[in-house]
Order: structure tokens, then sequence, then C-alpha cells
């Protein structure tokens, strides 16, 4: 027997014994690489919601160099100014508890590695952080943020010199409420990207009310706690300042917001908004087409769940899971709900699909935040990933924070249902931690989507892919000069598969991430042709191109359908 | 200094709570049972949980040891535990209650619900199935496995789970429910929808079950039979007749949690259950007043408003200085034609609270009414100024100011608010008014007073904007107009059959068709 042929057979041996014999997905980043970021929550006994809703991160290139450079959000003292070295897990970074920018760098033998430019770059984000978007406001080709904030937001434009300039008061972009997660998207197609935020609930420190668990002892209040807060809306006006539109997404009753993805649901070529609702309906702005916005989650089937409840929406990903050409939707929730699978029907209509798609039991006893389509092995299927913490004291868990949970891994069984496989994602996803924010991207460029979980008062974790056996292709999809946030690219492979993916910085739950497109191919090596759908709603039909690398692709540089 | 930063620093550690020690397995086949940290539950839940050890500890005790009265103490704190959500002791509980006792349908089945809260897939199914041998009549269990297979995606096996259900239990909603799912599950619609309407005849009150009604019509195509159903949704779902689980609230003594859940109940606008968790929550809590002020509230939703009246009243026992009591009983008494009892609690509110709006304003209408318009003045004013959005105020306060005869100052007030609420029709009203018919003739505009007024009739022509139409044409001396246009006030004050306006306005109509100058006196 030659050495080739048992190789052949170990293969054949693994894949159908699957994931005991499967390698683990990812490898863990040490913080001796320089990423190093440790999340401060401010806690001081008081049971303040915001310190358990925190934090966010992006994963996005803002010295345009091709790798992903790190964004991570702060928390801080509640309420603010107090001494973060007095709290009940003290702040133990330099100076004031404030967001970290990494930059990342990778040598030519493949070494990653991370250096804190925060200051060198000029970012002085000390609000207490709940989140992050990212996207090219000014259309001058490099990456700007917009922070939100228990308090006022920031908005920071990229200079393109490596330093960034708040220019919140100018853009007139603050909100000095709680935000959550927020998006950049040209909604009204005028060539620049628009801003829409979820706003959480009103909420008083000085006037806090206390909540009890269900034994009676002091703990988080949920969100019925306080009156909910309305959205945010603003559009952009070219020339660095935004017009407040919130009057256009007024008709529905406020939620307490906390994710926010934005996609052409109905396939009408207008991006619409979704957003979810913390115990309250969700809601789903379609786009009408002419400036103006009709809230229809209700009827659609996304604002309940299917038993018609208000479940405690999170974090949200929109992702053609089944390969039907439309985006479905996934949502995570509180414990004792399951998290929550729209599988779009089309023409606006959703069904609940979480129990055939196996999605419900098992997040019964999670309370799930950051969440992500994410094709983990190249197949070609999004798989799924939901980050949990609770946000209620666990009475039988001990320690100063007890909101552990751990995280989850759902391999996309070929469209037709989910698969736990926590185990294959290591220690991050067999340990307890509380996380929030999960950003994806491929951060080393290696055509593998990595993960960046961040953590409440805890250290984050950035996950780098092992990569698999199968075949790939990068997109960047780019408008003028910048990405084209909301287009939609089909990969046709030479076997007539289509893929579907949609470029978007939004998402997941108070986070940001890589907006260029990668599609796995499973073991086929060429693709036939690639069609785009640009934010204008114009369409190109660009030619085959190798795959197993990055290409970009600019709208106007393509030909006709 | 070392002695205040010790100081600080200890105010951060957490308080050492009383501890009660725990129970320890007197058989090597049970586990030792702990127990919360006392110091922080509610004293009423200390008390309580305190005495089930006690029992616990008694049983045990006991020579020769009864396994049937070790059992009992076991399940009474399992369901006390379990009630608490403080899974973790429960099923302590219940396990060391089904090995002294094995084989009996409560503990298993409780062991189930705790395995469902909690997401046990796995485990929660094999109890119940256990719990189905043990007592094949319970047809609970059979709506419970029913859901886990439906949850599973085993449609097949849920509706016969749910058959089974109802054949032990007929008018069980949750069975009719969950095969309103089944179909759903099978794009079958129009079984859903019989299965749907079907659940909702028994428990009519489970408004949610209109959202699954609203989704069959809506896969049906029918998009207008969906939309009336989702307007009827709600909050409040199917409850399984399931008295074992249902039966688990009546362990909670913790006055925390009632009200808890009476704010869930009222959340749901389930006024009847929220004054029970209410009612239960003062009774647990001799000294809370936010258990008092909740019950009065749902109470007067409930139509209950003398009962209400006396919750409030029951709060001001506790606290004499809480806004919320002393605004409702305000409110309450004065609806009820008390404005005598109602003023002093009105006043009190203002003083604890002077830029409480609403309060400023019954207590105003109440000293108005009483002639003290001088005072009353006073309180509309301020409520203006804390709210000038609030048309009433704005209204009022220019009414007071032409009363006391004060025109030049009502006019400037007037256009003033006006200018900055041209949406508000009434204030126009009576602005274009004031314009039209100013006692001092000077100050009237009738040009001004045409186009206010005509902006109110174009938004609703109803007798008295016509009426004020009317007199403003004639203040501009437009006679034949004036007449045009009384004639229609006059008609629409005899369509909504006001009498007392017909024969005002007929009066003002003889004036305008003695021609110029037909100007009101």
């Amino acid at each position: 027997m030659s050495y080739s042929r048992i190789c052949t057979v170990l293969f054949l041996v693994s894949a159908l014994f699957g994931s005991a014999a499967e390698a683990p997905l990812f490898t863990e980043v040490k913080p001796s690489s320089g990423f190093d970021f440790v999340h401060y929550n401010g806690m001081n006994g008081k049971y303040y919601l915001p310190e358990i809703m925190n934090p966010g991160g992006a994963l996005f290139d803002y010295d345009g160099d091709g790798d992903l450079d790190l964004y991570l959000v702060q928390g801080g003292t509640l309420p603010a100014g107090g001494d973060a070295s007095k709290t009940l897990v003290p702040y133990k970074g330099k100076g004031v508890p404030k967001d970290r920018l990494y930059r990342t760098d990778i040598d030519k033998s493949g070494k990653i590695s991370f250096t804190d430019v925060t200051d060198k770059a000029g970012l002085n984000a000390t609000g207490y952080g709940m989140g992050v978007t990212t996207g090219d406001v000014d259309n001058d080709g490099d990456l700007d943020l917009y922070v939100t904030n228990f308090g006022p937001n920031q908005l920071w434009l990229n200079n393109g010199d490596g330093t960034f300039s708040d220019t919140t008061a100018k853009a007139g972009v603050s909100d000095p409420g709680l935000s959550t997660s927020a998006a950049f998207i040209d909604l009204d197609r005028d060539g620049d990207l628009d801003l829409f935020m979820a706003d959480y609930v009103l909420m008083n420190l000085d006037k806090y009310p206390n909540c009890y668990a269900s034994d009676s002892s002091l703990d988080y209040c949920g969100p019925d706690a306080f009156p909910a807060a309305k959205d945010r809306f603003f559009l952009n006006n070219g020339d660095g300042t935004f017009k407040d539109a919130t009057s256009l997404i007024r008709d529905a009753e406020a939620g307490a917001g906390l994710g926010v993805v934005t996609c052409d649901l109905d396939n009408d070529g207008w991006l619409d908004i979704y957003v979810a609702n913390d115990g309250d309906p969700n809601h789903l702005w379609r786009n009408k087409g002419d400036g103006t916005f009709e809230e229809i989650g209700l009827l659609a089937g996304v604002a309940l769940n299917g038993v018609g409840a208000a479940e405690a929406g999170m974090g949200v990903t929109a992702g053609d899971f089944d390969g039907d050409g439309d985006e479905d939707l996934f949502m995570t929730h509180l414990d004792e709900e399951t998290n929550t699978l729209y599988t779009n029907q089309g023409d606006n209509f959703f069904d609940d699909g979480t129990n055939s798609a196996g999605l419900a039991m098992v997040s019964m006893k999670y309370t799930g935040f950051g969440t992500g389509w994410i094709d983990l092995d190249n197949d070609g299927w999004l798989d799924l990933v939901a980050l949990n913490g609770a946000v209620r004291v666990q009475a039988e868990k001990k320690g100063i924070f007890p909101l552990q949970q751990a995280n989850q891994i759902f391999m996309n069984l070929a469209g037709k249902g989910f698969a736990e496989a926590n185990e294959r994602g290591g220690s991050a996803f067999t340990d307890e931690e509380v996380s929030r924010g999960a950003a994806i991207g491929d951060v080393d460029s290696d055509g593998d989507a990595d993960l960046l979980i961040i953590n409440c008062n805890g250290p984050a974790r950035l996950l780098l892919n092992n990569g698999s056996m199968n075949n790939w292709l990068g997109l960047r999809l780019v408008t003028g000069k910048r990405d084209a946030l909301g287009a939609q690219a089909t990969v046709h492979t030479a076997s007539g598969r289509k893929l579907y993916r949609r470029a978007r910085t939004d998402g997941s739950y108070c986070s940001a991430r890589d907006p260029r497109l990668l599609f796995g191919l499973a073991a086929e090596k060429k693709i036939t042709g690639i069609d785009v759908i640009w934010p204008d709603g114009k369409k190109e039909r660009f030619p085959a191109v190798e795959t197993g690398r990055y290409h970009t692709l600019t709208q106007g540089k393509g030909g006709k359908p | 200094m070392i002695t205040m930063l010790l100081l600080l620093l200890a105010g951060f550690q957490e308080q050492p709570s009383p501890m009660l020690n725990p129970v320890p397995a007197f058989r090597e086949d049970l586990q030792a049972l702990a127990f919360p940290e006392l110091g922080k539950l509610e004293p009423k839940v200390q008390e309580q949980i305190t005495t089930l050890r006690e029992e616990l500890v008694a049983a045990i005790a006991e020579e020769p040891k009864q396994a049937n009265t070790i059992r009992d103490a076991y399940m009474k704190l399992g369901r006390t535990f379990h009630a608490y959500k403080r899974f973790d002791l429960a099923e302590i509980c219940y396990r060391n209650s089904d090995i002294l006792a094995p084989g009996r349908f409560e503990t298993v089945y409780l062991a189930a619900d705790l395995a469902r809260i909690q997401g046990q897939d796995d485990r929660m199914e094999e109890l119940y199935r256990r719990a189905m041998e043990i007592l094949p009549t319970y047809h609970s269990t059979y709506v419970r496995l029913g859901d886990i297979a439906l949850t599973k995606g085993n449609v097949d096996e849920a509706k016969m789970m749910f058959e089974e259900a109802l054949k032990r239990e007929p008018i069980e909603a949750a069975a009719y429910f969950g095969l309103g799912q089944v179909a759903m599950e099978q794009r079958d619609f129009d079984t859903a929808i019989t299965h749907f309407e079907k659940a909702l005849s028994y428990v009519n009150e489970a408004n949610r079950i209109h959202y699954l009604l609203g989704m069959a019509w809506r896969n049906k195509g029918d998009v207008d039979k969906a939309k009336h159903h989702l307007k009827l949704a709600g909050k409040r779902g199917v409850k399984p007749m399931d008295s074992i689980a249902n039966n688990l609230i009546h362990f909670v003594e913790s006055g925390r949690v009632h009200i808890a859940r009476g704010k869930a109940a009222f959340g749901a606008k389930d006024y009847a259950g929220a004054a029970k968790e209410f009612a239960q929550a003062a009774s647990a809590l001799p000294n809370d007043t936010s258990s008092r002020v909740n019950l009065g509230t749902t109470l007067a939703l409930l139509g209950k408003k003398q009962e209400a009246v006396d919750a409030f009243r029951d709060a001001l026992r506790i606290d004499p200085n809480n806004v919320s009591a002393n605004y409702n009983i305000g409110v309450l008494t004065l609806e009820a034609g008390r404005p005598d009892l109602a003023m002093p609690h009105l006043q009190k509110v203002v003083q604890l609270d002077p830029k409480d709006a609403s309060s400023r304003m019954r207590l105003a209408g109440i000293l108005k009414n009483m002639g003290r318009l001088q005072e009353a003045y006073g309180h509309y004013d301020m409520a203006a100024k804390l709210e000038p959005k609030n048309e009433d105020a704005l209204i009022q306060r220019a009414y007071l100011l032409i009363q006391a005869g004060k025109n030049e100052e009502a006019m400037k007030v007037l256009a003033e608010d006006w200018e900055l609420n041209q949406n508000f029709g009434r204030l126009t009203h009576l602005y274009a008014r004031f314009l039209a018919a100013c006692p001092v003739k000077s100050l009237r505009n009738g040009t001004k007073a045409v186009d206010l007024a005509q902006r109110v009739v174009n938004a609703s022509p109803e007798a008295e904007y016509l009426e004020t139409l009317a007199m403003a044409h004639a203040q501009t001396g437009d006679c034949d107009k004036a007449v045009e246009v009384q004639t229609k006030a006059v008609e629409a004050a005899q369509a909504v059959n006001r009498q007392d306006q017909v024969s005002r306005m007929n009066a003002e109509l003889a004036r305008y068709r003695k021609g110029a100058p037909c100007e009101s006196e």
C-alpha cells in the first residue's frame, strides 16, 4: 500500500467520524504578541445595568496596509469621573480607562504582532464605551470610527496619516443617551454613508432603581425597569455634517435597541434596517426607496418569535445560511428563551425556523450577545458563533461577577440545520467568561475568518482560524475610494453553485466586522463569474478570477449582468 | 491618612452575611444541601428558608428515621428553591427525595420541570417520560413532551403527544396551541387556524394566540385577516393547566418577587393578576410603599376606584410624602367629584415636587372653580413654563388673563404661545376668537383672525370653530361672509344637537344679517 493511499483512507475515516478527529478551529493570539486588552467595567456594587452590557470592538484596516487592526471599546467608572482604582475590580491599565487601538503587523514569516497605537493615533475616547462601528464617512479612502457610549458618542475621522480627529460636534452626531450598536450604510443612495444607531433605555444613575432576582436578592435590572429609548438616524450631508433624520423612523413604539444589521431583506435593491430589541418587538424598517421607511416587523414575522413572544434581542446577524439567495436573520437572546433563526421566505415574509434548524434547545441556558455568520471551514456554508454571558447573577456561581457562561459554535449542516461544536473552538468556547461583542474578519488575510471575542470585565481574545483543506476566494467591493457597504456579491462556482454574501461592517453586538467578503469554495478550484449588486441598485458582472486570494472589484469596472 | 484609606477599602468589601450551615447527607447516596447567604435575601424569605431547614434537620434527627418524612421536608425545600429559581439547590432536594422515596410522580415531574427551564435537553425528556410512566393520566406531561418534540423539530412525535394530552384533558388550550404549531411547521395553515381558534376559545385572554393566527393567515395570503389578528395580539401566552408546576408560585413569600411578577402581569395588561401579586407583596412587605402604590394603580385600572384610594392611603400611612400616592388620590377623588378631598393631596404633590405640571393643572382647575383665580393662574402659568408644549396649560393661562380683564397681556401671551405652537388647534382657535372679539376693540385683528380661524375650520369644521370664523369675517366687515359661515355653524351645532349653541349662534346670525357694522360687541 502506497503512502498516498494510506493518507486517503485516513481522510475518509476522519470525514466519516466527524468532530472527534477534527482539528481545533482556532489558535488564540497570546498577550506576548502585544494584544493585551482587558476590559474594565467600573462595577461598584450598585448593579448598574451598563456595566454588564459592554463592550464591543472592531476589526478594520485603519492604516490601509492590508491587514486588520483592532479597536477595543473600554468602560469607565459609573458615574463618570470616579476613581477607577477603587472599584470592585480596580482598573489596572495606565492612565484613565479609554478605548484602545492596536495596529497589526505581519512579518514575512507570517508572524503576527500588535502595537498599542492609541495615543499615537490621537484617540482619546474616554467615555463609558458600549460599541463601535466603522466606515469611510468622508469618502477619502480611509476608515473612520463611530463610538457609542453611555453618554455622548464620538465620531473619529481618520486623517489618513495614522491619526484620528474627533469631529462629533461638527458632524452633529452625538447622542447623550445609552447607545449600543450602530451602522454606517448609504440608505438614500446619495453616495455617502449614513448613520443608524440603536438606543437602549432612558436611564439616570441619580435615580437608579433597585431590582431583585427571583430569590429576592439584589440583582441587575432588566430593560423593563426603564423607559425604552428611541433609536437615532442621521443622513450624511456629504460635507462632514449629518442631518438628524430620526423623524423618519418614528412611527413605531420605542424598543430597547441592542443589535443592528442592515440588509436588503426583500431583495428590492434598497437596503433595510433591522433592530434587535431587548424585551420589545424587534423593528424591521423597510426602505421604501423614496426617502421614507415603514416599520413592518410584525407582519413580516421578525418582531416576535414563532409563538408570538417578544424576546430579549441582543445580537443579530444576517446571512444566507441555506444558500437560497436571500438573507436570513439569527438573533441571540436571554436564557430561558431560545436564540432565534428567522428564515427568509421572500416578499418580506419570514418563518421562525429555530426548531427545525436545531438551534432552539441548545441556547436555552445561555444569554447570547455577539454573533455572526462565519464560514469557519470554508465549505461554503455559513456557520454560526454565539457569544454568551448572563445578565442576571447566577447565584450558584462564585466570584464577584458571576455572569460567566460558555460560548457556542454551530456548524452548518449544508443548509439543513446546525450542530453544536463548541469543543472545536478551544478554551474560548469551553471555558466560561462574560462575552459580549464579536467581530469577524480575516485578520491575517490568509483566506479564513478569524474571530475577536470581546469580554466584559476581562481580557479580549483574538482567535486566528487554523484554516482547512478547502479552497476560498476573497473579495473587496469598492465604490469610489471606499468599501461598498451594503453591496452584495454572488459568486458562481464551476459546479453551478451560487454563493451570496453582503459587504457590511454592522451586525453582531456593538461591534464592527471586516467588510471584505470570504467565499468558502470547499473542494472547488474555479469560479465562472461574479455578480454584484451595488448599494445604488446598479448591477454588474465580473469575469472569473483566480481563487485562493483576495481581489478588489470596483464599481463601474464590471460588465453588464 | 492610613486609617482613612483602610476605611475606604473596607467600604468595598462585602459585608459578611449570616449563613445557614449546610445539611449534611446522612446517607452515602444522598447529597449535602447548602443554603443561600441569608443576608442577601428579603427578611421574609430568610425566615421561610430557615424554618424549612429546621424542619428538614428535625426530620433527619428523628429516630428511627422516616424516609417519607425526610422526603417531604426535602420536597418542601425543593419546591421553595424551585419557586425562587435556585435551581441548583432545588435539584439536590428533588434528587434526595427521589432516592428516599423512589417513584413519586411529583418529585420526578418537578425535576423534569427544573431540567426544562434550564434547557437540559436529554435530562428533561428522560424525566418527563419517567413521570409519564409513573402517572399516565396527568395530561400536562404530554403537553410538555409535545413541546420538547416541537423544539427538536420532531413534529410527528409532538402531534401524538398533544393528542394524548387532549384525550386526558379535552379543554387543554396548550395542547391545541401545540397542535396549531405542529400544523404551522407542516405548513397546513387551515388546520393551524382551526387549532389556534380552539385554543383561543378556551383561554380568551391568551391574546398571544392572535399572533399565530396572524402568521397563519399571512401564510395563506390573506393579509387583511393577518393584520386584524396582529392588532389583537398581546403579551399573554397560553399556560398549560399544570397544577403541579403552576402551584409553585404559592411557595413564594417574597414581596419583592411578587412585585416583579405584578409588574410583568401589568406589562401584559393582566391587571387582575397584577393586583393579586401586588396585594401579596403588600402583605409580605408591611413597610413597603411601592407595592401599595402599584396595587392602587392596578385597582384603579380595574375600575375599583375606592379600593385604589384605600391602597394609596395605605402607602401614605407608611410614607406621607409619597408623590405618586398623593397624586393618585388627588386624581381619583377629583374624578369622584370630591375636589375638597383632592386638593390637599395635590397641594402636597406641588409642595414635594414643584416641577409636577400635571398636579398643578389639576389643582389650578379646582382653584378656578372655587373662584380663586389668582392662585389658579399661578399654577397654570407655572405648568405652562414647565411644559411649554402643554396646550391645556397655555389655553387656561390665557383664558384666566382674559377673564381677569388683562386683555393686552392675554393678547401678548397668546401671540407668543401661538408663534411657537402653530399646530395646536385649540390654542389657535382661542387666539383667533380673541383677535376677532377682544373686549378692547383696538386689540382686534380681523384679517389675522380670519386666517387662523380658517386653519382650524379646515382641520375640523366644528360648530364653534365656524362660529369663530364668522366672528372674524364680521370683524373685517364682511358681513355676508359672516352670514354664510355662521349659517354653517348653526347647522353644525344642530347636527350634534347642541341647542345651547344654536340659540346663541342664531342671535349672532341675526346681527350679521343686519349688515355692517356687524362686528361682535
